[in-house]
């Protein structure tokens, strides 16, 4: 019963920290990282088609890289050796070198996500529109990338509920985020289980509303078709 | 109208075609048989370059449409570097070119390696003949074995896609040199549905023109691929084993189509695993083994006197 | 799946019930008194270039975060009146970087922050990677380590055999990790129960996953008021060297220049005494001790030793 009303207490007390910063911070930097990452990962993915050989070479060992390290070990990085780079960054606030970490991570995941779902569109698709003459941009715009958009969104919508998670490991950085609001008051409080099961809540609401959302996107698209 | 000169394919160390060359005369219905494996397929994708050939040359109505294949050019191996030192050597010009041809001795991956001369033979003879490989393949309609229409348009946009999208460039282009042009783009996109009802009248699918192409069976997707191919008023169609993945009781009403096609004097290339079909309405038919074309004839000659020794066997296999 | 969507409505909703009822939100002006004082006090916006500080401010009294407060003057507690004022001493301007307690390390190392204020103590091997700055006095809260455990054991335990057959946990990296080694090594105590954080710790010890928990005698306090009495101190208190007992800054190895700098400050907060009032405001603030209990009015003036 403690443990309610602890709860409780929490929430009456910190409830702007939790619902406002922590959700807001959380659904911002995700957007960030899901929309630049939709972007970059589009360049990636055109790039991987491209035919200069040290472009492909360049986008590859990203991919690799950013696939085979921890995104908690990316931040590091981001947040300490880019402002070494980029010396702008360094007066900027953390939340900058997160979001930019956010969006290499998510722009590899992404690039993979749409090489995988053009290369999933039936080759002949491709080879009857350059039998009829079209240009290789006419068919790809026009034959491929349609169908492969259909296999692509639904991958990048688990994309985007898994950003939601990763951005926690940004509470390293105080960004301001559902976990950061976590280590702000259990910090205080040391009222630590309560805590973790409000987090918990919030993060399970988060994604459990937004998977709601993609799953009548994709029921969408598919009457569409 | 299509000639095919010396075509080598490999894939990576699989040599597919190892020379062939023929010439398909305007109005010609040419089948070709053979087992699966023999490269039947791969010479019939070769003709438009869904296969880019790692020798040889395509050329469709006098023009190249493959990058020029220097071993089939003399001028251009007497400029190369390599001649130079054959010559050198002792050997005569006849000497010299045998040789390069027989032993495969051109850098032509590098040109450069082959001095200027020969680089500036070669673009004269690209510059002088050679067309856009989509203009080229715009005058050849292909059916595939797998339908491949396109699944995310309606039936008739499968029809139209390619004229609007071709008919459209090919008028700003125009616009684009100051010819004065008399069809607006709409006109393009009315003429392109017309002829799209058009045909499809001509197959009896008139009543399917707005549907998606998984609603329809496989001898009713084959036949709206055929007439995909003929919106684009080709002059020579190339069938792929047009047949091969129907069930036995659709092949009947695209063989029909096809045959009607034929009998209206289209130029036609055909791969086909049909017997009776190919003996009925084949000018020339073309036995393939082995990467090389192994007997060519009449159907006549072909399937009732055949003199290689394999086309002799596949055909007591094939014709029970 | 309804049953789910109703669940889930119904704690979504309690959230917001929570979230309305708290819409007047207490801003705790009376806890904060003496520390607002005290931060009022100080001379900000210096003209030698920015003092960037790195801090993990999950670890009250000494950095907290406050609710009520918005902005860069959310983070709060001792260590923040410290580099108040050092930026003051040094007449610099100050930002404070928050970050996670190992991230200070490696902030200070890549040269991401001037300097580390986070509560740390001095160790052998930080002594090796970094500039070590003097000791700094927060109070009693390094100078006495406690142990801490359920409230039915309290006052049972008072000398270091008592705990033989026990489980004594304690926070990895800490200064208490170093003390607990040294103690109990010895002794047939369980010592391998090692937290990353002290707040996992504390659920481990409500839990009774372990018997007893080292601490700073500070932190202690904090923990025993947020558990509604439910902790409490065992009676037993380590005996502290002197070089543990006191708190250090992490400067950059090559910044020997801050290093003086900081020095110099330092020893005039000691001489001057600044560092037990900074000490009893925070721990006023964090909820620990009543203004009254030390010897503050309401309007957080110091009126009494």
């Amino acid at each position: 019963m403690t443990f309610i009303t602890n709860v409780a207490y929490i929430m009456t007390k910190y409830w702007r920290t939790f619902l406002l910063q922590g959700i807001g911070y959380t659904l911002l930097l995700s957007l960030i990282a899901v929309s630049g990452g939709a972007f970059f990962g589009s360049l990636m993915a055109l790039a991987k088609r491209s035919r200069l050989k040290l472009l492909r070479a360049v986008v590859n060992i990203i991919v690799e890289v950013v696939r085979g390290t921890p995104v908690l070990l990316q931040l590091y990085i981001g947040v300490f050796v880019f402002p070494m780079i980029v010396p702008a960054l360094s007066s900027l606030p953390y939340i900058y070198s997160v979001s930019i970490v956010l969006i290499i991570n998510s722009s590899a995941y992404v690039s993979e996500i749409i090489r995988s779902g053009i290369e999933a569109v039936d080759a002949g698709q491709m080879e009857a529109a350059r039998s009829l003459g079209l240009t290789q941009r006419t068919a790809m715009v026009s034959i491929v990338l349609p169908q492969a958009v259909k296999n692509i969104l639904p991958a990048l919508g688990n994309e985007f509920i898994m950003v939601v998670k990763e951005t926690s490991l940004a509470s390293t950085f105080f960004v301001g985020e559902l976990m950061t609001s976590y280590l702000k008051v259990k910090g205080y409080t040391y009222l630590t289980m309560e805590c973790l099961v409000i987090v918990g809540v919030l993060y399970f609401a988060l994604t459990y509303i937004l998977s709601k959302l993609l799953k009548v996107l994709e029921r969408r698209m598919k009457a569409h078709a | 109208m299509l000639d095919i000169k010396n075509i080598y394919k490999n894939f990576g160390d699989v040599h597919v075609l190892k020379g062939v060359s023929t010439h398909v005369e305007k109005g010609e219905v040419v089948v070709i048989i053979g087992v699966s494996g023999s490269g039947k397929s791969t010479l019939l994708r070769c003709m438009n370059l869904l296969e880019e050939p790692t020798f040889g040359e395509v050329w469709m109505e006098g023009r190249l449409m493959t990058p020029p294949d220097p071993y089939l050019h003399e001028e251009v191996i007497r400029a190369s570097k390599t001649y130079g030192r054959l010559r050198s050597e002792g050997l005569d010009d006849a000497g010299a070119i045998k040789k390069i041809k027989d032993e495969d001795l051109l850098k032509e991956k590098h040109p450069r390696a082959e001095g200027n001369a020969y680089k500036t033979e070669l673009e004269k003879i690209y510059r002088e003949n050679g067309i856009d490989i989509n203009l080229g393949r715009q005058k050849m309609g292909m059916v595939f074995q797998s339908f491949n229409l396109f699944n995310n348009k309606t039936v008739r946009e499968n029809i139209t896609l390619a004229p609007i999208k071709i008919g459209r460039q090919r008028l700003k282009e125009a616009k684009k040199r100051g010819e004065s042009v008399d069809k607006t783009p709409e006109d393009i996109v009315k003429a392109a549905n017309a002829k799209a009802m058009e045909l499809l009248e001509r197959i009896g699918l008139q009543d399917k023109a707005d549907v998606y192409p998984s609603t329809l069976s496989g001898g009713q997707r084959q036949r709206v691929a055929i007439i995909r191919a003929l919106a684009m008023e080709p002059d020579v169609m190339l069938f792929d084993e047009p047949t091969s993945a129907l069930d036995p009781e659709m092949v009947g009403e695209v063989l029909d189509l096809i045959r009607d096609l034929v009998k209206s004097g289209m130029t036609s290339v055909i791969v086909t695993h049909e017997m009776g079909f190919a003996k009925e309405v084949a000018d020339r038919v073309i036995f393939m083994h082995d990467g090389v074309i192994a007997e060519e004839g009449t159907p006549d000659e072909v399937f009732n006197h055949p003199k290689n020794p394999r086309c002799r066997d596949f055909l007591s296999k094939v014709l029970y | 799946m309804k049953k789910m969507e109703k669940l889930l409505c119904l704690l979504l909703s309690l959230c917001m019930v929570l979230a309305l009822a708290a819409c007047g939100d207490s801003s705790d002006a009376k806890l904060s008194a003496a520390y607002d004082k005290y931060m009022a006090g100080f001379t900000k916006g210096g003209a030698n270039g920015t003092l960037t500080v790195a801090m993990s401010p999950d670890f009250a009294p000494m950095e907290f975060y406050d609710a009520a407060k918005t902005g860069d003057d959310a983070i709060v507690g001792f260590d923040v009146l410290l580099a108040n004022y050092l930026a003051q001493e040094l007449d610099m301007q100050l930002v404070i970087k928050p970050m996670s307690f190992d991230a200070c390390q490696a902030a200070v190392q890549t040269g991401n922050a001037d300097i580390g204020i986070s509560g740390f103590s001095w160790t052998y091997e930080r002594g090796q990677n970094y500039a070590i700055s003097d000791f700094y006095v927060a109070g009693d809260n390094e100078t006495e380590q406690s142990i801490i455990c359920l409230k039915e054991n309290e006052g049972k335990f008072t000398k270091a055999e008592d705990f033989v057959g026990y489980k004594v946990g304690y926070q990895g990296a800490s200064l208490q990790q170093v003390l607990v080694e040294e103690t109990f090594g010895d002794l047939d105590v369980d010592i391998d129960s090692v937290y990353v954080d002290l707040g996992t710790a504390v659920e481990a010890l409500k839990a009774k996953q372990i018997d007893f928990l080292a601490v700073a005698h500070g932190n202690g306090e904090s923990i025993i008021a947020s558990a509604n009495d439910s902790i409490a101190f065992t009676g037993f208190d380590f005996e502290v060297d002197d070089m543990y007992k006191n708190n250090v800054c992490l400067i950059n190895k090559n910044n020997t220049e801050l290093l003086e700098k900081v020095n110099a400050a330092l020893a005039k907060a000691l001489e001057n005494d600044y560092y037990s009032g900074w000490y009893d405001a925070c721990k006023v603030y964090a909820g620990v001790s009543t203004l009254d209990e030390l010897g503050f009015d309401d309007d957080g003036n110091k009126i009494k030793e």
